[in-house]
């Protein structure tokens, strides 16, 4: 067991941990109150059978608040209708309780199974005290501790009280997982009723007693700050309680920590209520102190362009590409663009804080609570342990809310106002204060054979990356020495060059590989049709036929997963069939956050007019354990990658964002989703990663399916400049 | 209906707004521009009904007024005067609506928060057009949702379309 897990347990065991949970609903009149023993911080279970298990993780709509309770359930050995779940709060003993990086189930799954394995067991240890038995005779089934030579049997709510002063066994019994009854199965979001019904609680429902809303006017260049400011319309405006000057330098900066951001400067007014607050932002005038410079980004992709002409850092470097490109049948040199891109979650930012003498209350949308517990620790210079971090089910998140921006200015008014205070931030917040995708333009200078076998591959990025951005060690490149097709291409060289901006970046979907994708999957096909053969053919004979392929020293890669979802996709897509007229089909591979993914596009373009017809997404991530909310975490990162594609692009002037809400930056609609066609592998390999990946090949196959229906080559997006979408 | 946020005394000249929702009969003596999503989630406490963009481009906020859609970031509390409010929270009454149990049958929300508007446009597009077309939902439903639950959501609006002719 990780050591993490097992602390945990032990905590709680040797605290005596029985006792009286508050707001159950398991009293009725008459009846005494049931009592609920904690076996885990993450387990309760009542006397009177009901089993609370808490999820980990922040929920952002990517069902691990369901999943990761699932996992435990099963090992617990609990019929799944009788299962209670809800959210955990931050817990500082927790290992991994963060949600990005498509990490949730791929860093937890063991621990949970152990978890869950560790109470079953510490069940079956009661009952073997209570019922005279060797724990070799007894079995558990649904709740039940059976022994079945004396006919005698106890539920785990009878046992449970026992169970949780149980010594903590050290290796319990895992289930055989050809035997799970749980994972693997399609299981309904837990809070599914509560949404339909509009009872579900997210970050901007929360209302406190004495709580005032605030809106903040924040300086449209995101590190200027202001200087001074006119309140006299905004007081005028009923509900509107304070006007409160808030400075980022005045609180460590631009920087909290590496990879935390803090707010961005400006005036705030706080209200009875949302209204009054908004009211009062808009009218409020405030005299900005502006940087000298101010960035622009058609400039700054001049930049890119002329720095693609430095030499740059050599994050790969394999064989001799000079003469390889020299002798090779063809050759292409080409560059991509590619725009900075917003995270406009459906629910705009916002986040509640309560500071009072002794204890910080903070109720946020959060995919990172202890990044918001560093924060509050760096700027404000309390203990950790004062304070404490309700994790609220996020309306959306993509990257967003894993920073603590958001919830440090509301610290700084409710201490202020001594009052709970809940900023809110309009959608034109949202959009102008991102932390963006990174824009960048990529050079590749690829060669191949006219047998399609490819030989050289120089692909040169230019980027501002977010990296030293967010004040990050190690290299800014947004490029990584194992990407796809490292190890598969003999001359290759990956070279990055950095050229700092202070547009606000970060983590977006897929990081690095929602870039990097667009142009690798882009190049393969250009090069296969520059020699005149097939695009899948050609991706199979790169990929190879061997198992793996050894693309760093400590990384060996697994090529046979890569083939099998090429195979399987364009199997599914009917490539290779006749297309009707105007209509083409492009392929896009990607192996990120460890899974191995391949999407086919069909589309057509009927004058000017682009529709996509069809997405086939075949994944390989190893053991599926809900395929329901699987299912719908590839069909939401398609549409997210068809939203991008079509219409996603942020551009900055003067220092100021341009974009401002859903009519300058939109989202794509129903009526521009047709058909997604979602395969998984059917494995039984530990879980990989599946938030991101299925995003980043859907911009290439799109735009591959473009070229092969019109013989047009996209490497600019978003497409609603040369198209109607 | 004095004492809640934004509520304060009515004075000599103004109109104290007055409507039902969700049956209930109502009044709002507070800023008559206000929009009705902030009445219905700050004064009357009914946060079901969500906030997206202010704008009315994206649906989040819609509810129902006379029995037809609409998206209430954009509609002021006077404009609302005498009319019969329904929200999210009373679309159920005895038991869930067809387009509610079409969700659930599809497991169709993944965050969730937009959901509340997609159906209560749903609700109003089907009481419309029993039996939509795909073509007729797209050109119809222009709602977002940034998740992508568009592929469900079609299916289940189709189901519920189904539910809701059986159930005639």
């Amino acid at each position: 067991m990780s050591g993490g897990t097992r602390r945990e347990f032990i905590k709680v065991s040797v605290a005596g941990a029985i006792g009286l949970c508050l707001g159950l609903p398991s009293r009725s009149f008459g009846q005494p109150l049931a009592s609920v023993a904690v076996l885990h911080p993450l387990i309760n279970i009542g006397s009177d059978g009901k089993v609370i298990i808490y999820a980990q993780n922040p929920e952002m709509g990517q069902g691990v608040k369901t999943s990761l309770p699932m996992i435990i359930g099963e090992e617990l050995d609990v019929d799944w209708s009788r299962i209670v779940v809800m959210q955990s709060d931050f817990n500082a003993e927790f290992d991994n309780q963060f949600s990005g990086g498509s990490l949730s189930i791929r860093l937890n799954y063991d621990d949970m199974r152990r978890i869950g394995a560790t109470a079953r067991q510490m069940l079956v240890l009661a009952a073997a005290d209570r019922l005279g038995a060797g724990i070799e005779q007894l079995r558990t089934e649904a709740g039940q501790v059976h022994y079945d030579e004396a006919n005698l049997s106890l539920s785990y709510g009878e046992l449970a009280e026992a169970a949780a002063t149980q010594a903590v066994p050290d290796n319990p019994p895992l289930r055989d997982e050809s035997d799970f009854r749980i994972i693997g199965t399609p299981i309904r979001d837990v809070d599914l009723e509560d949404i339909v019904l509009g009872r579900q609680q997210y970050g901007q429902d929360v209302v406190l007693p004495h709580m005032l809303v605030a809106a903040v006017k924040r300086c449209p260049v995101s590190d200027g700050q202001p200087e001074s400011f006119d309140d006299e319309e905004t007081r005028s405006v009923a509900g509107v309680v304070d006007v409160v000057m808030l400075r980022n330098d005045q609180y460590g900066g631009r920087i909290i920590l590496p990879n935390s951001p803090n707010f961005v400067s400006g005036v705030a007014v706080l209200a009875e209520h949302t209204w009054a607050a908004m009211e009062g932002a808009r009218r409020l005038k405030v005299n900005w102190k502006l940087p000298a410079q101010l960035d622009d980004s058609e400039t700054l992709m001049a930049e890119f362009d002329k720095a693609l002409e430095q030499p740059g850092e050599i994050i790969r470097d394999d064989g001799d590409l000079q003469e390889e490109i020299r002798i090779a049948d063809r050759s292409i040199d080409v560059t991509y663009r590619l725009p900075f891109l917003a995270h406009v979650p459906m629910e705009p930012m916002n986040c509640t804080v309560h500071v009072e003498d002794d204890q910080i209350t903070v109720w946020a949308p959060t995919q990172n609570p202890s990044s918001i517990v560093d924060a509050l620790v760096e700027l404000l210079g309390v203990a950790p342990d004062a304070i404490a971090v309700k994790v609220m089910r996020s309306g959306g998140a993509f990257g967003r809310r894993f920073y603590a921006d958001f919830a440090v200015d509301a610290a700084i008014l409710s201490a202020h106002a001594k009052r709970p205070v809940k900023v809110v931030w309009t959608r034109e917040d949202d959009i102008r204060h991102d932390y963006f995708r990174p824009a960048c333009a990529q050079n590749v200078k690829a060669a191949a054979n006219s047998d399609g076998q490819i030989i050289a591959w120089h692909q040169k990025l230019a980027s501002h990356s977010r990296m030293p951005f967010l004040a990050r060690d190690g290299s800014a490149a947004e490029i990584d020495n194992y990407e796809f097709p490292a190890g598969f291409v003999p001359n290759l060289r990956f070279e990055y060059v950095h050229v700092p901006s202070r547009i606000p970046v970060g983590q977006w979907r897929a990081v690095e590989h929602s870039a990097n994708v667009f142009v690798v999957a882009s190049v393969l096909d250009e090069l296969a049709h520059a020699v005149n053969v097939d695009p899948v053919a050609m991706l199979l004979r790169l990929i190879g036929d061997e198992q793996y392929v050894q693309v760093l020293e400590d990384f060996r890669f697994d090529a046979s997963r890569l083939r099998n979802v090429v195979q399987k996709a364009a199997e599914a897509a009917n490539w290779g069939q006749p297309v009707a007229q105007g209509r083409g089909k492009g392929i896009a591979v990607s192996y990120n956050q460890g899974s191995w993914v391949a999407e086919v596009a069909e589309v057509s373009v009927v004058e000017q007019r682009l529709t996509v017809h069809r997405i086939v997404a075949v994944l390989d991530c190893g053991r599926v354990i809900n395929p329901s909310a699987a299912r719908s975490q590839v069909e939401g990162g398609i549409i997210e990658g068809i939203s991008a594609t079509l219409m996603g692009k942020i551009t900055v002037s003067d220092g100021v964002v341009t974009q401002s809400n859903f009519n300058d930056y939109p989202i794509c609609r129903l009526a521009q989703v047709a058909e997604i066609d979602v395969r998984f592998v059917d494995s039984t390999e530990p879980p990989r990663g599946l938030g991101e990946p299925p995003l980043p090949p859907v911009a290439p196959a799109i735009c591959n399916a473009i070229f092969a229906a019109t013989g047009r080559r996209i490497r600019e997006l978003p497409l609603n400049t040369m198209f109607s979408v | 209906m004095t004492g809640l946020p934004g509520q304060r005394q009515v004075r000599s000249g103004e109109t104290m707004i007055r409507f039902s929702v969700n049956g209930h009969e109502r009044e709002f003596a507070g800023d008559e521009n206000m929009p009705l999503l902030w009445v219905v989630r700050d004064i009357f406490g009914l946060t079901g009904t969500k906030f997206g963009c202010g704008a009315g481009l994206c649906g989040a906020c819609t509810v129902h007024i006379d029995g037809r859609a609409q998206r209430s970031c954009v509609v002021a509390a006077k404009a609302a005067h005498g009319r019969s409010i329904t929200t999210i929270e009373g679309l159920a009454d005895r038991s869930m609506h067809a387009v509610q149990r079409a969700w659930i049958e599809y497991d169709v929300p993944q965050c969730g928060y937009c959901q509340a508007g997609q159906i209560m446009a749903v609700v109003d597009l089907l009481e419309r057009n029993p039996q939509p077309t795909d073509a007729e939902i797209d050109a119809s439903h222009t709602n977002i949702c940034r998740c992508g639950t568009y592929a469900r959501m079609r299916k289940a609006i189709h189901r519920a379309a189904e539910i809701m002719s059986e159930e005639a």
